[in-house]
């Protein structure tokens, strides 16, 4: 039975979307004003980075900033082994995460909660406490200053199961119960079923999980010795002097960084908003 | 209806957990259990990073704990920072959420950009902004408050206000974040639910209510527990909000992280400093425990 | 999954699959080759002299040894150092004062300098930067940057109020100070006649209250009989003064506010007219802010001339297993050549006292204030206990409230409480760390 869904617009409703418009507007320029001091003065030459009250567009534009950015460290090389770092990362996230999801939302076996809780009650300790017994104990291992080292705390996110647990919960029991009488395999299940539909929380997940890597600084830091080696966030941290900071180049470097993150972001927001929905599925 | 199709199906069940619970638990047992383990009994011991020598030291650190001035700030900021935060959060990104649903090309996907643009800020530029909207002289929000006939503040200086001032910039920094989370859940929900109430001739704050909020609730719940536990880990903000001579009084703002790294790396007080984790876990696996409880009851 | 995501998954595992085995492979083609120095430090502003330089010539001079010196973001520089040194994952040489070198003696990481390196530095350094890299009657590495607290005046300011020259003590400083504070209608200082570090984290409050109660002739951690131990140094006379000298400034003659800015990024946008800093602001001026004109001084006498006086000194690991050959390079970068590279380059001033650096005043005069040692100074190291950052937090966590207290105002009693209190703290944490000694 189809029934278009007349939206009437009276004048009530036109004023309405007129508020919402305002209020949102008023929103974005207090959302962008970080951003949008970031990228003008990365083109900011450095007798006019510090001006009182700061004035938001440069007088004199110039590129300085990132020609000094590319040449004092190997950017090109931190912005490459970010890439990595958090390509693998998501990788890794999305495939544990989907597949934890589903076995803790599907499935049923002694202990469950519990083992659920200890994976959640992991994120409630604060990386930095705990992560100088892992670098002890790698550093045993002659993992320090390596590629595997860096990556290997960023292959789970407890945030990413628990994600994923109350995305498939959505999912209706029959659905799965009926794919299980019908003999299909769990996997079979998994991409079958469990995946199509949950592809705008994969599609979010995959923001939030290439965002964590991407940003991470204390691990990699302490982690690797090689400037070679550095990610994106160390490579920045070089610029933050004792006493000041170099805000010129900063904000250039910043720009750079944040780039990747906005394209994933434009790249997965369409599959989060356009995703698949329970009645475009054959039953 | 005999036993043995039913327990092939139970078996193959099971055998799919095994096959993916065992390489995520090894992972979480070498990268979490453990170095947190060692954590645990590292908050026994006296150790500054460097001696070979980690005496133990019994609950001598947890005693210290409970008589110690700046852990009993470190608490109430802390709580009062989750209390102010997460509520408001929740509220915030749900209504954008709400607000931003919709398939009309050009507009929406703009402004969920918009939001979403302070969440992938760096802290740098961050922090140099929001250090200048709460300037005593020539902030904006301090113009903004002129306007109103209102008197300038130091906002980030006068102990307080400071840690409203920081509240409200992370609050700023993350509604983005949860806006993301709470469209995934709202997309799941079926059209056949409002359009069943469209018929029925239910008006939008109804919807919203009848529909929307209870069919939200797992990812509600999610954003509850993600959220709270990450206002009780709130650190960065604060570590750079204090830093420099224009920065707020680090004492007074001083939060359970901000606590903890301060003895772990300032002063290489690293068994004391994990004696202060393991409260704040033991604190923040409770908030949950009682999260967990309470949402689920609801239902 | 749809066609376009199953895409987009495999083409991710690729790169992330490929960048590290590419890298991973660049990396084994260096290799461990015999004689590698690593040398690690926290500046990266030095690798322009350092890495770009001394490095290769080091490299040139021994064509079978290489020379990598990385350099990492100061913030969290000890950090890793406290990590990796223990682990044995650390540098050959690197680069540390020697307060926070003691936890490593302490905990055996570090053995004593060779004797090539302790004649050199007998030979090369007058006394008062030798003790800078002398503990328990050894030499502990080569002390290499370190310069005096210095003011810095702005010479357009001063001119405008009749002035010509620095304030030489603190009744002079009041003076100017006051003649060179502005205010707006409502008599609120928006230009400071001198500023103070009134807020923020960390120990920098209690560093800059330091810097005044030097000249007024107290200390903060004051050195017992015994080495090693050290008691408060500012639950007296010294200390009451330089407390009442902050609240008389901020409340009685009204020459800075909590609510302007402070420090070098004032003195940049000419928000201030006076304040006390290390050499590195002559290089941000020329930055930042190339068109004030501004001068240095010595800092303002009191009770006696001094101001702390620390240095950042090479150091070799005792993990290390070409000790010899990181003395050798530590010995080659204190060379003539490459200090003076230093100061032009990186506006760090040199320790070594045997070399000539007059063709560096001709050209920027004003390092001079941060390099003389004028005769009777007393140039006060940071002390050697492992407590010091957390006694100057503790104490910059007291004084913040205290400076922002009006009711200290011509108020001896409450000035005397809060200083007491701070000294009792002060010399807990010395007692239980069992560094304290009368």
């Amino acid at each position: 039975m189809e029934r278009k869904l007349k939206y009437t617009k009276g004048p009530w409703e036109t004023f309405k979307t007129a508020i919402l418009h305002l209020i949102l507007l008023m929103g974005t320029a207090v959302m962008l004003l970080p951003f949008a001091w970031m990228i003008f003065t990365s083109f900011k030459p450095s007798e006019e980075v510090l001006s009182w009250p700061p004035k938001l567009l440069p007088i004199r534009w110039t590129f300085v900033n990132y020609i000094g950015v590319f040449q004092r460290w190997p950017f090109a090389r931190f912005f490459l082994n970010s890439l990595g770092l958090s390509a693998l990362s998501t990788f890794s996230i999305l495939l544990t995460s989907s597949l934890g999801g589903y076995v803790f939302s599907k499935h049923r076996f002694r202990g469950k909660e519990l083992l659920f809780f200890l994976l959640l009650a992991t994120v409630m300790v604060p990386f930095e406490v705990f992560m100088v017994p892992l670098y002890l104990s790698m550093s045993q291992l002659g993992m320090v200053d390596t590629y595997p080292g860096i990556v290997l705390p960023w292959l789970i996110m407890s945030f990413g199961i628990f994600f994923m647990r109350q995305n498939i919960a959505a999912i209706p029991d029959d659905l799965i119960d009926a794919g299980r009488i019908d003999g299909c395999s769990e996997l079979g299940l998994f991409s079958n079923v469990v995946l199509p539909l949950s592809q705008s929380a994969i599609s979010a997940l995959g923001i939030f999980a290439f965002m964590d890597a991407w940003d991470a600084f204390i691990w990699p830091f302490i982690i690797t010795s090689t400037t070679e080696k550095f990610v994106l966030e160390v490579g920045l941290a070089m610029f933050q002097h004792r006493f000041f900071v170099e805000y010129g180049s900063t904000t250039a470097g910043s720009t750079v960084a944040v780039l990747p993150m906005i394209i994933v972001f434009l790249l997965f927001r369409r599959n989060i908003i356009e995703g698949v929905t329970l009645t475009g599925l054959k039953a | 209806m005999s036993k043995k199709p039913i327990n092939r199906a139970r078996l193959q069940q099971l055998l799919f957990c095994l096959y993916v619970l065992l390489p995520i638990l090894a992972l979480y047992t070498y990268l979490r259990f453990i170095p947190i383990g060692r954590t645990l009994i590292l908050s026994f011991q006296k150790w500054n990073l460097l001696s070979v020598s980690r005496p133990f030291i019994g609950l001598v650190n947890y005693v210290k704990i409970f008589q110690s001035p700046e852990f009993a700030t470190a608490l109430k900021n802390t709580a009062f920072f989750a209390v102010f935060t997460v509520p408001t959060t929740i509220a915030i990104s749900l209504a954008l959420a709400v607000a931003l649903n919709s398939k009309r090309v050009g507009i929406v996907p703009f402004y969920q950009t918009i939001y979403f643009i302070p969440v992938v800020t760096s802290m740098v530029p961050v922090a140099v902004v929001w250090k200048w909207i709460y300037d005593p002289t020539y902030g904006l929000l301090n113009y903004l408050v002129s306007l109103f006939g209102m008197h300038p503040k130091a906002w980030l200086i006068d102990p307080k206000t400071a840690l409203w001032a920081i509240s409200i910039m992370s609050i700023w920094k993350v509604i983005g974040y949860y806006m993301v989370i709470f469209l995934v859940g709202i997309k799941n929900i079926s059209p056949t639910y409002y359009e069943a109430a469209e018929i029925d001739g239910a008006s939008g704050w109804q919807r919203f209510a009848r529909i929307t909020l209870p069919l939200l609730q797992p990812i509600t719940l999610f954003v509850l527990v993600i959220s709270s536990i990450r206002a009780f880990q709130v650190f960065t903000q604060v570590y750079v909000m204090t830093e420099g001579a224009q920065g707020a009084p680090g004492n007074e703002v001083r939060t359970f992280v901000y606590e903890i790294y301060e003895n772990a790396f300032r002063f290489f007080k690293m068994g004391y400093a994990s004696a202060e984790a393991v409260m704040l876990f033991l604190i923040v696996a409770l908030f949950t425990l009682i999260q967990f409880k309470v949402v689920r009851d609801k239902s | 999954m749809n066609a376009y995501a199953k895409k987009l998954v495999i083409a991710l595992l690729l790169l992330a699959l490929i960048l590290p085995t590419v890298a991973f492979a660049g990396g084994q083609a260096e290799g461990k080759k015999e004689g590698t120095i690593k040398y690690w430090h926290g500046y990266p502003e030095y690798d322009v002299v350092w890495k770009d330089i001394a490095a290769k010539d080091f490299m040139a001079k021994y064509p079978t040894v290489k020379v990598e010196v990385s350099s990492f973001p100061l913030r969290d520089f000890e950090k890793k150092l406290a990590l990796a040194l223990p682990a044995g994952s650390g540098p050959d040489l690197f680069f540390l004062s020697l307060p926070y070198l003691i936890k490593y003696i302490d905990a055996g990481l570090v053995d004593k300098s060779p004797a090539a390196v302790m004649s050199f530095v007998k030979k090369s350094f007058v006394p008062l930067w030798q003790v800078r890299a002398t503990y328990k009657d050894a030499v502990w590495g080569i002390p290499y940057n370190g310069e005096l607290k210095g003011a810095y005046w702005n010479v357009s300011m001063y001119q405008e109020a009749g002035l010509n020259r620095a304030p030489k003590n603190w009744a002079e400083m009041i003076d100017f100070a006051k003649k060179t504070t502005k205010y707006d209608a409502s008599g609120n200082v928006v230009r400071s006649g001198v500023s103070l570090r009134l807020s923020g984290s960390g120990s920098g409050i209690a560093e800059k209250f330091w810097m005044w109660l030097m000249p007024a002739g107290g200390t903060i951690a004051e050195a017992g009989k015994q080495l090693g131990k050290y008691h408060a140094g500012y639950d007296n006379e010294a200390g009451r003064a330089t407390l009442k000298l902050y609240i008389d400034l901020l409340y009685k003659h009204k020459v800075d506010s909590a609510n302007i800015k402070h420090d070098s990024e004032a003195f940049a946008l000419e928000q201030t007219a006076y304040f006390q800093r290390e050499a590195w602001v002559i290089g941000y001026m020329k930055e930042h802010a190339p068109n004030v004109k501004y001068d240095t001084a010595p800092l303002p006498v009191e009770k006696r001339a001094g101001g702390m006086l620390e240095s950042t000194n090479l150091n070799v690991s005792g993990k290390s297993t070409i000790k010899a050959l990181a003395w050798e390079f530590a010995l080659f970068l204190s060379e003539e050549k490459y200090l003076k590279e230093i100061i032009e380059k990186v506006g760090w001033l040199p320790c070594r006292t045997d070399v000539d650096y007059s063709d560096i005043y001709k050209k920027e005069p004003r390092f001079k204030s941060f390099m003389t040692i004028p005769e009777g100074y007393v140039g006060e190291p940071y002390p050697y206990i492992t407590t010091s950052d957390e006694i100057y937090t503790k104490l910059a966590d007291r004084l913040v409230p205290a400076y922002q207290d009006k009711s200290l105002l011509d108020n001896p009693a409450g000035i005397a409480k809060v200083i007491a209190e701070a000294a009792k703290q002060t010399n807990d944490i010395l007692k239980e760390a069992g560094e304290y000694g009368e």
